[in-house]
């Protein structure tokens, strides 16, 4: 046989080949990373969590069913929020076959196919951008401000949204379409996590010491117990064990598990947005080396945890609001922010010539504050899934610009992306005419009302 | 009594079949006689619909938003923190027994919809809300296919029956219609059991 492979170098190469070819398939089948057997590119919104496969199609690919759970699993509670303008439930109704034909609204998919990156638009969706007129081609019968507009022009400047219309509903904007680009007291709600704690248990109103550190190492660094001590933990009876003893072992690292102790609802919204998205489906921790963002630190292989932001002893959160954002950031945008009006606003509450509720961060819009009800009790917390208003951006008009400005201020600064790119510094190009329309017919019912009470 | 191999032969098969048959029909009998027929389940159906929606109009809008004046209702509910309108009230009703595939859906519809989407879409739907305004107080049931499935289409006038109705109706911005009277048919709510 030898002697035959000798005399047969190609056979021989063939062998090789075959075995190598065959272990390297059966080790990505098997393993952990199976990027080699997608179809085509993930979107940027899924690109973090397409290494398993089975985190979106299970265990097969046959059943869209399945992928519709999977869809609905992540998505669904963000889509109920929003009131869902175009909700599954819509369409079950037997009269919507026909809509049904043309175009499945029962399954995201069929607006948000994967895997196709060369018909991938923004926000993933990947219909024409005139689907609209799939099912309202006759609008203008009713609404004949509309006439003459194009269907894919639904959503510009900030007028329509698939799903999420809170912001945009013609009452809405009647209601509140007069109001100032300033309101008159600019508010960013307060986070209540410490009345949280002390309000669940007694023992966080008792302060810290460095004395009453229990840490279990031989040889102490002063500056961590200084950093420590300054902190919230410290102030609230956070002790070193709380984070580094687990079963009575000892550790020098905490984790985001660490964290998931306390601050359950926070991890949660980490791990659903961009920077913990990974952890979730893969139970790695993304690195800036993994986004598709243009970043500076693009070399940085760190792995992005909870103290990647808030440090780890110091636990600062005005750090974490701004300087850990733009530590790797370095989009537009981002490199805009401390030129602006916002960021000396925020400068303002620091030298207390405004009210400390008046700052602006990058955190204020972007984890933006949330009340939810946890063990009962009412709290604020901070959003850090900011994939909950990143886009379409006017679904952050009601929880974080109307804060501070008016509607019509917020939408149209919004669907200026030149403005956008400046971080808000100038003044919007755009005129969003729904205002003037929904006012209109307004203003049209209200004399009608008059006129008839009149006649009676 | 002698039995030949012919008479065994032709004997056995033919009673097998008459046995096969008659099971057969006892369970269709049985079938029959144990569910009940899709105009029965319509009207039972409606008959509930009819009841809570009249409940929900009279004992909690009329009630609360007219006579004592205590809370708004309105359209936009959660924003206003109002009273949902009774005809969202059937609609979330409807949303909800869809989410659930309970083997029938319902909706409300209008010659006349403040919101374009409720108006007749359907030969059965067109031909049913004309009938019921025609002839006040008759049904209109009828057999219909939609997206390859049969459905019996049951369609039952919807009747203002409180002041909240027709005023909401008559001052919307989007009515196509201004001079609804209380009792007068302002829509139909159409039934679909799949058979």
């Amino acid at each position: 046989m030898k002697k035959y492979l000798y005399k047969k170098p190609l056979l021989l190469l063939w062998i090789v080949l075959a075995v190598f070819t065959t272990g390297f398939y059966y080790e990505r089948l098997t393993g952990n990373d199976r990027t080699t057997f997608l179809p085509g590119a993930a979107t940027d919104g899924h690109h973090q969590i397409i290494s398993d496969c089975k985190f979106c199609h299970g265990d097969g690919f046959e059943d869209e069913k399945v992928l519709q759970k999977s869809c609905v699993s992540c998505h669904g509670p963000e889509l109920k929020e929003a009131k869902d303008s175009h909700p599954m439930k819509k369409f079950r109704d037997p009269r919507n076959a026909d809509r049904l034909e043309i175009i499945n609204a029962m399954y995201c998919v069929t607006c948000h196919v994967e895997h196709k990156p060369e018909r991938t638009g923004n926000m993933g969706v990947t219909m024409p951008e005139d689907f609209c007129i799939l099912c309202h081609k006759d609008v203008a019968k009713k609404r004949k401000s509309h006439a003459d507009m194009k269907f894919n022009s639904c959503d510009d400047a900030g007028c329509h949204n698939y799903h999420d219309n809170r912001a945009l509903y013609e009452e809405y904007l009647v209601k509140h379409g007069n109001l100032p680009a300033q309101l008159p007291k600019q508010i960013v709600v307060e986070k209540t996590l410490n009345q949280y704690f002390t309000e669940l248990d007694e023992k966080y109103r008792n302060s810290l010491t460095i004395d009453q550190q229990d840490s279990k190492l031989d040889q102490l660094n002063p500056k961590v117990f200084d950093q420590w001590q300054k902190s919230r933990h410290a102030a609230t009876g956070v002790n070193c064990s709380s984070c580094h003893s687990k079963n009575n072992k000892w550790s020098n690292y905490a984790d985001v598990k660490t964290c998931e102790n306390c601050h359950e609802l926070e991890v949660l919204g980490f791990k659903s947005g961009k920077h913990g998205m990974m952890l979730s489906a893969t139970n790695a921790t993304v690195t800036v080396a993994n986004s598709r963002l243009n970043y500076k630190s693009k070399k940085n292989k760190d792995h992005l945890s909870c103290t990647s932001c808030h440090g780890d002893h110091k636990f600062n959160v005005d750090y974490a609001a701004i300087d850990a954002c733009l530590n790797c950031h370095e989009d537009k945008h981002s490199k805009n922010f401390k030129k602006t009006k916002h960021y000396a606003t925020w400068l303002n509450t620091k030298n207390g010539t405004l009210e400390s509720t008046a700052g602006v961060t990058c955190a204020t819009c972007h984890l933006p504050r949330k009340t939810v009800s946890q063990n009962g009790i009412e709290r604020t917390l901070v959003q850090h899934n900011q994939n909950e208003n990143l886009e379409p951006n006017e679904k952050m008009v009601r929880s974080v610009c109307m804060n501070c400005h008016g509607l019509r201020f917020s939408l149209e600064s919004l669907a200026d992306n030149e403005l956008v790119k400046s971080n808000f510094n100038g003044v919007s190009k755009i005129n969003n005419k729904g205002f003037e329309m929904a006012l209109e017919r307004e203003l049209k019912k209200r004399a009608k009302k008059t006129e008839e009470n009149n006649e009676g | 009594m002698k039995v030949n191999r012919f008479q065994l032969f032709t004997t056995i098969p033919v009673a097998t079949l008459l046995t096969v048959s008659l099971a057969g029909c006892q369970k269709e009998e049985a079938t029959q006689s144990a569910g009940i027929a899709p105009k029965a389940m319509a009207d039972a159906i409606h008959s509930v619909l009819e009841a809570d929606r009249t409940v929900y109009t009279k004992k909690v809008i009329t009630r609360l938003v007219k006579k004592e004046k205590v809370i708004k209702a309105s359209e936009q509910f959660e924003d206003d923190k109002a009273l949902p309108l009774p005809a969202q009230m059937f609609r979330f009703g409807s949303e909800l027994v869809a989410e659930k595939d309970s083997g029938f859906s319902y909706s409300l519809q209008s010659l006349w919809p403040i919101n374009k989407q409720n108006e007749p879409k359907t030969e059965a739907e067109k031909k049913g809300l004309q009938y019921i305004a025609d002839n006040p107080g008759q049904n209109f049931y009828t057999e219909e296919e939609l997206g390859g499935v049969n459905y019996y289409t049951a369609v039952y006038p919807d009747v203002a029956v409180a002041p909240p109705c027709v005023d909401c109706h008559n001052d919307h911005k989007d009515t196509p219609k201004t001079d609804f009277k209380i009792g007068d048919v302002m829509g139909g709510v159409v039934i679909r059991i799949p058979i």
